[in-house]
């Protein structure tokens, strides 16, 4: 079965939705159970030697949730609000369908603006390539990969999902 | 106030005031008398295996570069062309014969030497003949990989330097079976708040339990790690001491990274090559830190850079070790990413405390610090270390009292008291 450009699309408007709304249970619902969600440092990197921002299978994406949805992770204490923009969507039909696009994403930690860290809005931008899966009638995320282009720079909080 | 007002002890009493963490005078003060008056780490011998291979990084403020000459000599320059002060490589790291000043075109090997000076007969030829290469810094030591330079030309050996802490460091440089490390791209984190924050915190056995509970929670749940840092029922585990020139440890069983099979498989590797009772040291767990800016924890270095009195850069490194199979570093670092990371459940966590104490400070909220905890309980050793329970303040005390020592030497305004 092949993904239209205009159903990949549909795909990850959904999956931005999940995210910009903190339904993080739903979003970890997307993936295969082999899927990963993988934040390179640098593209080309061997993930398995050198450090990428987050390379989490499916256990650690659940303990990632876990801890922003029912614990105090203070760095997501206020959640960050974000409102991300999925453009330049591409699809490559293979053996699973390689789906790219880029991502903006403007992110807010809401609350005093004399406290530091908080009430600063930044925009995020990356590139991403996602590999979907057909698993039982419907696509599923067997990868996430995101390039921000400031991945191997400085970061004071990075703790939200990408 | 003068440098040495700042800091006050008596018996059972000890407090720093908090102009520490927002005075730009005292900032540029520490840059002169702690940063250029102390050992500095700034790189590890393994980032630089090749003739022509560099890195640039900082002293303090001071911007260096670290290279590897053509005669295979490691060198640490200073990056400003000797004509106008331009920074001469702006790259972080790479492979190069010949840094080339990107305002006049002035050469220099990768010794350091002058290599050529564009349109020199702009100059007598005495004169041209008389300009000096990229100033190196007066001081550069090795120890098992850990490069590290002094601005003190009077400085004391940097064996003298580490004193009673270098038994603590052998045992986190022994992780490595095989003897050697390597280390990676790191972790940037930048926060928005004073470089000693993140100085005091990595040995400061108190504040695991409740700015981490998030973090210990998730991996009780999950991992069933029930070894997490902390204090059960009140009972405290572990220690810490501090050190003369305020170095400082905290060991506790249970912050290594591996669990189950992984962690008897290195440690297996461990015994093969150190026997049982050196592996059981090294695998007590240590956080140690070099003063002023240099921690080694686990499979992790981590570089304090300070930039401005309320902004401070933080390279966080992972440690590949030798001697084991690779499954054991990639679990290693998949464990170093997932806790201590850019995005990880503990590293960011600290840094939002570091803004929040930022924010109060800068405030004048507080006056004065308090770290007075444990300090009627230590036991005292010959060399001036001490030792205190996991949850003592003993490390920061070390900290502060080596602090004090360098403002009160150095300090102009210390004197003119």
């Amino acid at each position: 079965m092949s993904l239209s450009r205009q159903d990949a699309e549909t795909f990850l408007y959904e999956e931005a939705r999940l995210l910009d709304e903190g339904r993080l249970e739903e979003w970890l619902e997307l993936f295969t159970s082999d899927g990963l969600y993988w934040l390179p440092i640098t593209d080309g990197a061997d993930p398995a030697r050198e450090p990428s921002l987050i390379y989490d299978d499916a256990a650690m994406r659940s303990q990632r949730v876990f801890a922003l949805l029912h614990t105090p992770h203070y760095p997501q204490q206020p959640p960050s609000r974000t409102v991300r923009v999925v453009s330049n969507v591409l699809v490559d039909a293979a053996d699973e369908v390689t789906v790219r696009c880029n991502v903006a994403i403007a992110e807010l930690r809401p609350g005093d603006p004399r406290q530091l860290g908080l009430a600063a809005l930044r925009t995020l931008a990356g590139r991403c390539q996602y590999r979907l899966r057909l698993v039982d009638g419907g696509w599923k995320i067997a990868l996430k990969k995101v390039l921000l282009i400031d991945s191997d720079l400085p970061q004071f909080n990075l703790t939200f999902i990408v | 106030m003068s440098a040495s007002a700042l800091i006050q002890e008596t018996p059972l009493d000890f407090r720093v005031h908090a102009s520490v963490f927002t005075d730009q005078g005292i900032f540029d003060e520490e840059m002169r008398n702690i940063f250029s008056k102390t050992w500095v780490y700034v790189a590890h011998e393994s980032q630089l295996p090749n003739p022509g291979d560099y890195l640039t990084t900082y002293i303090g403020q001071l911007p260096v570069i670290v290279s590897r000459g053509d005669d295979r000599q490691l060198r640490v320059l200073l990056n400003a062309c000797r004509h106008r002060g331009n920074t001469v490589c702006r790259e972080e790291r790479g492979n190069a014969a010949i840094f080339r000043c990107s305002y006049h075109g002035w050469l220099y090997k990768n010794t350091g030497e002058l290599a050529g000076i564009s349109n020199a007969q702009g100059y007598p030829e005495d004169v041209a003949s008389g300009i000096d290469g990229l100033t190196p810094v007066p001081r550069m030591a090795i120890y098992r990989g850990l490069i590290f330079a002094s601005m003190d030309r009077q400085m004391v050996t940097l064996e003298d330097y580490l004193g009673d802490v270098k038994s603590y460091l052998d045992l986190w440089l022994d992780l490595a079976p095989g003897g050697t490390m390597r280390i990676h791209r790191p972790h940037k984190f930048d926060y928005p708040a004073n470089w000693k924050l993140q100085m005091e915190n990595g040995v400061d056995g108190y504040h695991p339990t409740y700015v981490h509970e998030s973090a210990f929670t998730t991996m009780s749940r999950f991992r069933g790690r029930t070894d997490a840092p902390g204090t059960p029922q009140g009972r405290v585990i572990g220690l810490v001491k501090g050190f003369e020139c305020g170095h400082a440890m905290l060991e506790r069983p249970g912050m290594l990274g591996l669990q189950g099979a992984l962690m008897d498989e290195y440690r297996a590797a461990l015994v093969q090559a150190y026997g049982s009772r050196r592996t059981e040291q090294i695998l007590s767990g240590h956080n140690i830190l070099i003063f002023p800016s240099l921690y080694l924890m686990d499979a992790n270095i981590r570089v304090i850079q300070p930039v401005t009195v309320d902004r401070t850069l933080v390279d966080s490194y992972f440690v590949e070790v030798s001697g084991v199979p690779d499954h054991i570093n990639t679990a290693r670092l998949r464990d170093l990413e997932f806790r201590l990371g850019t995005s990880g459940l503990i590293g960011p966590a600290d840094l939002e405390i570091f803004a929040g104490v930022q924010t109060a400070v800068r405030g004048k909220a507080s006056e004065w610090l308090l770290l007075s905890r444990g300090l009627g309980n230590e036991e005292l050793y010959p060399s001036g270390a001490r030792m205190g329970d996991a949850n003592a303040e003993t490390p920061q005390r070390a900290m502060y009292r080596a602090w004090q020592r360098l403002m009160s030497t150095h300090s102009p305004a210390a004197a003119a008291v």
